[in-house]
């Protein structure tokens, strides 16, 4: 029964080729539009390298502190991070790194504006770089404030060309560091860990940062499995909640939620920063917007259909008069559009494919890396049969509803 | 003749519906592609009240300040005066100035004012005199911060034109006390406030032109100038460092200064850049939505567009026998091409009306984007006109298909 439906869609589909035009376009574009917005979001957000280990890592970022008539909102400090959080039971590596700073570098006469991130040791334990060449930095080069750093291969290219760059020395900021590893880049939209440059917390200038509970840094928590990560949570917030205030007349209060990648996103984006993540609402949000973008194609080829259906009118009244049902009929007309759809779901690949891999040369995000794997593919089907089961539900009522004799007579209008 | 098309449209409501609320989704659209890109060229040549050109920017990283005592913003202070009065050395330099609120960036040093209950954000920036001269900002009436005002018991500021419109509607500002406000947005008078609410006595003393901070995408912003005050350890100093380069000055400049920088505060970094770079991620950010909504909204059109035509040639094909007994009855080709485009013209009408009743309530959602009725008039009639151009184009060849069905294919139709 399957196989005649699909022999029958192909066949309409060749009768009308203007109108299959149209809603191969339609759908196609569609998806492709929605499948750079997934693989963006994919990018961000599910792990991949370096962050491997993202589905059972916990970011310790926003910091707020309240009193009566002040309130501070920031990065976490690093004091707060360094002193209050070592050490809880369930966590694997606990890792602290500063926000991607910019920093001046000069080549050839040539100003180069580089993002530099400083970390320590665990970092490059919390995170999966890929080394083509050296090693990260040690604790004891963090501590001794060793000038040494990491840097991307983009970077790498730029200042020492095809040479070996381990050795080599790198000017940024105003600082001057040994290079002591390259990595591959990373996108700029995995906001934790991309960067040009990765040098030790040791080497910033000013030790003031020390003294501080809130600004520039984030902790990062590895878990040593997601069974354990509540537990981390609370013990998280209650570490923070016994923090000795260092104004205690300003302020008397101060909240530092552990969040998931996803969770920061929700705060940023719809939920509130230190209360509730509310990552269903985020869902929620993305999915709405999809849905309501998908809407003036859905009505566009719902009306494609509508002229279709009523060409095949004789058809149909065949079909009735010998006895199909309502229901069989719209299975039959929902089934063609889904076949439909989803071809027009692979053209929409093959058209992504092609933008991807446009954005990933073109430079519009940095060291942007997306990719169409089992994921994107898997949302790009669901989206396109989501999108024939909408744009066909309406003309397959409506042809079900036809009058056999009228049909058969060729009267509707 | 018109009003008979209305009824041809009515009596085929349901198929119409649809096609309808494709012109209607189109048309808005289209209205808020078209509004956006009428306000961004109306704003384009209108005076954005400073001059960017030769001019660099220094920001110093030196932390957040929450927890700086007294005694380290004391120390501050005079470092960056050290700065300001150690870069002016150079002999690329025209002129050097400190300021809060630099032009083109985001972040800002403001104070919550209430312009007819409502909240607003004034930029109060603490600049050196010279900004002035620097940035070439333009008075209005009365004069500028000066040196002498240190005498002064109370802090002179400067305010822009629409800054001191909204707060001394009926009166000339110049010498007035700069308002106060409690936490629920009434006046109060600043004698009667309790010592640690009152702030500083802030008192006019100039109007500026207005400022519009973005440069040519943005809107005057409500802004005070105040004088710097790097001698007292009550208040936080401005960290933006401005510097007017002489005419020439080619970006090598940019190694020597920051080497001079790092000379006079080795514990800070610095991050420069140049007025003109950072207009122009300005304008990148403002404009790149309105690049991504035109091609989703051309594509989206053009998909539309396709799909009107291919459901307008379908529907003449069944009409055959209308067309063609209206052909027999002595109706010229051109009628009925004028009739088939007419239907679909009378359809978008509706659309066009539905959706600029739509779209008027937009200035009211939302009253944030201050859109103005001449915008959004300029935008509706622009999206209008290319709706029209749209919808014919999409018609024209369906109904010229219509104008040649012969009086005999009715008759044989069937």
């Amino acid at each position: 029964m399957i196989r005649n439906y699909f022999k029958l869609a192909l066949k309409i589909l060749l009768r009308r080729k203007f109108f299959t035009f149209v809603s191969l376009f339609g759908t196609g574009f569609t998806l492709l539009v929605l499948l750079l917005v997934a693989a963006i979001l994919d990018s961000a957000m599910a792990p991949g390298v370096p962050e491997t280990k993202l589905d059972r890592t916990l970011h310790v970022g926003n910091v707020r502190m309240a009193g009566p008539r002040n309130e501070s909102s920031s990065s976490a400090g690093f004091l707060l991070l360094d002193q209050y959080l070592r050490d809880i039971e369930g966590v694997e590596t606990f890792a602290i790194c500063s926000g991607a700073e910019p920093a001046a570098a000069f080549k050839d006469g040539k100003k180069f504006e580089l993002q530099v991130r400083h970390t320590d040791a665990a970092f490059w334990e919390a995170f999966t770089f890929d080394f083509l060449a050296g090693r990260p930095f040690s604790d004891a080069e963090d501590k001794s404030a060793a000038m040494v750093a990491v840097i991307n291969e983009s970077t790498k290219r730029r200042f020492f060309g095809e040479k070996e760059a381990v050795g080599e020395r790198i000017e940024a900021g105003g600082q001057r560091y040994e290079v002591i590893g390259v990595v591959s880049d990373v996108a700029i939209v995995r906001v934790n860990t991309s960067a040009e440059i990765w040098a030790p917390i040791g080497t910033i200038p000013s030790p003031e940062f020390r003294r501080r509970l809130l600004g520039g840094f984030t902790g990062v928590l590895v878990v040593v499995d997601r069974a354990a990560m509540n537990g981390v949570r609370e013990e998280v917030a209650s570490r923070v909640s016994h923090v000795q205030l260092l104004q205690p007349d300003r302020y008397d209060t101060i909240e530092a939620p552990a969040s998931t990648q996803i969770e920061l996103v929700a705060r940023d984006t719809v939920g509130e920063r230190y209360g509730k993540a509310r990552v269903g609402r985020f869902f929620a949000f993305v999915l709405g917007g999809a849905i309501l973008f998908m809407a003036l194609p859905a009505i566009n080829l719902i009306n494609v259909n509508l002229s279709r259906m009523l060409e095949r009118a004789s058809e149909i009244g065949v079909r009735k008069a010998f006895g199909a049902t309502s229901t069989q009929l719209v299975g039959q007309f929902v089934f063609e559009n889904v076949i439909l759809s989803v071809l027009g779901g692979l053209l929409g690949l093959l058209g992504g494919f092609f933008v991807i891999l446009a954005v990933n040369r073109s430079g519009v995000i940095p060291y942007a890396d997306l990719a169409i794997n089992y994921r994107v593919f898997l949302y790009a089907m669901a989206a396109s049969i989501f999108f024939g089961v909408l744009s066909g539900a309406y003309p397959a009522w409506r042809m079900s509803r036809l009058d056999a004799v009228a049909a058969l007579k060729g009267a509707i209008r | 003749m018109i009003l008979h098309l209305f009824r041809l449209v009515w009596n085929r409501r349901r198929a119409n519906a649809l096609v309808m609320i494709e012109i209607l989704v189109c048309f808005l659209a289209l209205c808020v592609v078209l509004t956006s890109a009428v306000r961004f060229s109306s704003r384009w040549n209108e005076p954005i009240g400073f001059k960017y050109k030769d001019v660099w920017q220094v920001q110093p990283r030196m932390g957040a300040f929450t927890q700086s005592s007294e005694e380290q913003r004391l120390v501050m202070k005079q470092s960056l005066a050290q700065l300001e009065s150690g870069t002016s050395q150079h002999p690329e330099v025209e002129t050097v100035a400190l300021c809060a609120n630099a032009p083109f960036s985001n972040n800002s040093d403001s104070q919550t004012i209430f312009i007819d209950g409502k909240r607003h954000g004034l930029l109060v920036t603490k600049s050196s005199l010279s900004l002035k001269a620097l940035l070439e900002l333009e008075l209005v009436d009365g004069r500028w911060i000066e040196d002498a005002d240190e005498a002064l018991a109370w802090t002179p500021m400067v305010i822009a034109e629409k800054t001191a419109e909204s707060l001394f509607p009926d009166s000339n500002p110049l010498g007035e006390r700069f308002p106060s406000f409690n936490r629920e947005g009434q006046r109060v008078d600043y004698d009667d406030l309790e010592p640690e609410d009152r702030g500083k006595d802030y008192r006019v003393v100039g109007i500026m032109k207005n400022i519009r901070r973005n440069g040519e995408v943005g809107t005057p912003v409500h802004v005070a100038f105040v004088p710097a005050d790097l001698k007292s350890a009550h208040s936080y100093p401005p960290t933006n460092l401005l510097i007017k380069v002489r005419p020439g000055t080619t970006a090598q400049f940019e190694v020597k200064l920051l080497k001079s920088l790092h000379a006079l505060q080795p514990e800070w970094s610095f991050q420069v850049s140049t007025l003109e770079q950072r207009r122009r991620s300005v304008l990148r950010i403002h404009l790149l939505p309105l690049a991504i909504g035109s091609v989703v909204a051309t594509a989206l059109i053009s998909m539309v567009g396709m799909g009107l035509v291919g459901v307008l040639w379908q529907n003449v094909g069944r009409r055959t026998s209308e067309l063609g007994l209206r052909r027999a009855l002595g109706a010229t080709a051109r009628q009925v091409q004028f009739q088939i485009m007419g239907e679909l013209g009378a359809l978008a009408t509706i659309s066009l009306l539905i959706g600029t009743i739509i779209f008027l309530q937009a200035p009211f959602l939302f009253p944030d984007l201050k859109l103005s009725w001449n915008e959004c008039l300029l935008g509706l009639a622009l999206s209008a006109l290319v709706t029209g151009i749209f919808v014919s184009a999409c018609s024209f060849y369906p109904s010229w298909l219509a104008s040649r069905i012969q009086p005999s294919q009715a008759l044989q139709y069937e």
